[in-house]
């Protein structure tokens, strides 16, 4: 958690001093694109790699598929809710 | 972009599960930290370059807190009707949805709280949760609100999924969505064993 934050705060204060030209901007989300094409790639190995995972998948998979699926969908109603209450409070 | 998403962790998955060879695995995570922390780089170069971006943040402030207030309540409520559904028991159902997409920890904490089981209940709970996230994020951008984006990410929302917020929202959002990630991974090793000891 602490390296991502000094990461972070050396990139803000990297991209506060450079001229943010079209350019610079068009290759910076080039670079986002393929990094997170090499995270997600990354992240699905590590999943297919991990043997205990895929064991446990088929006894308990269902369960956790449940327990995600509704946390998240409750969570996206709330936040939209929520912001949506508070987009209106702005206007 | 989605279908590149889609494609990218399903080809990770397949060559994890044949071609990668097993003795890579220890290593799987020092790639993704080494990756994870240029994008981070790069999303902080991105917000670098908005000069207003703080002061637009300020004038939205209560959004920090109350989209991670949200995300709890969704989570808990969640938690609840999955508990009803496969009659499970109300404390470790809460625990469970607790851990808001943080796997590594909320598997150690309900392995040690409770049993193996439940950590591994777990800790597949939140791996789902952050495929859904990966999935969601750019669906949720186009079709419902750009703050909303941050509500399946949880507390992943400052490290794996800051990307792809970043990716389909602005500047903004990816700060929000950095503090509201500092929230609630602050709250999962409270959240957790507090739920757990409700009987």
């Amino acid at each position: 958690m602490w390296s991502i934050i000094l990461v972070l705060i050396i990139g803000i204060i990297i991209g506060s001093l450079v001229n943010p030209t079209e350019k610079f901007k068009k290759l910076i989300s080039k670079f986002q694109f393929l990094g997170v094409t090499l995270l997600l790639f990354a992240m699905g190995a590590g999943l297919g790699l991990n043997e205990d995972l895929l064991n446990n998948l088929k006894e308990i998979g269902w369960v956790g598929f449940l327990f995600a699926l509704l946390t998240t969908v409750f969570s996206i109603i709330c936040v939209y809710i929520a912001t949506r209450i508070f987009e209106r409070r702005q206007h | 972009m989605t279908l590149s998403i889609l494609i990218s962790i399903v080809v990770g998955i397949i060559c994890g599960m044949t071609v990668l060879p097993q003795s890579i695995a220890p290593h799987m995570d020092l790639f993704t930290t080494i990756a994870l922390n240029i994008l981070i780089l790069f999303v902080g170069i991105d917000i670098g370059m908005n000069k207003h971006i703080f002061k637009d943040v300020k004038k939205h402030g209560l959004l920090l807190v109350i989209i991670p207030l949200s995300i709890v309540i969704g989570s808990v409520v969640g938690g609840l009707v999955t508990s009803m559904i496969i009659d499970y028991d109300t404390n470790i159902s809460l625990a469970i949805s607790a851990g808001f997409g943080w796997y590594s920890l909320s598997g150690i904490l309900l392995t040690k709280l409770d049993s193996a089981e439940i950590g591994a209940i777990a800790f597949l709970t939140n791996v789902f949760r952050e495929v859904f996230a990966v999935l969601s994020i750019p669906f949720i951008a186009k079709y419902l609100n750009k703050y909303t984006t941050i509500a399946p990410a949880g507390a992943t929302s400052m490290d794996t999924m800051l990307p792809i917020v970043s990716r389909y929202t602005n500047p903004e959002i990816v700060v929000i969505s950095f503090f509201n990630g500092v929230v609630l991974s602050s709250l999962v090793p409270v959240l957790v064993p507090f739920f757990y000891s409700l009987k």
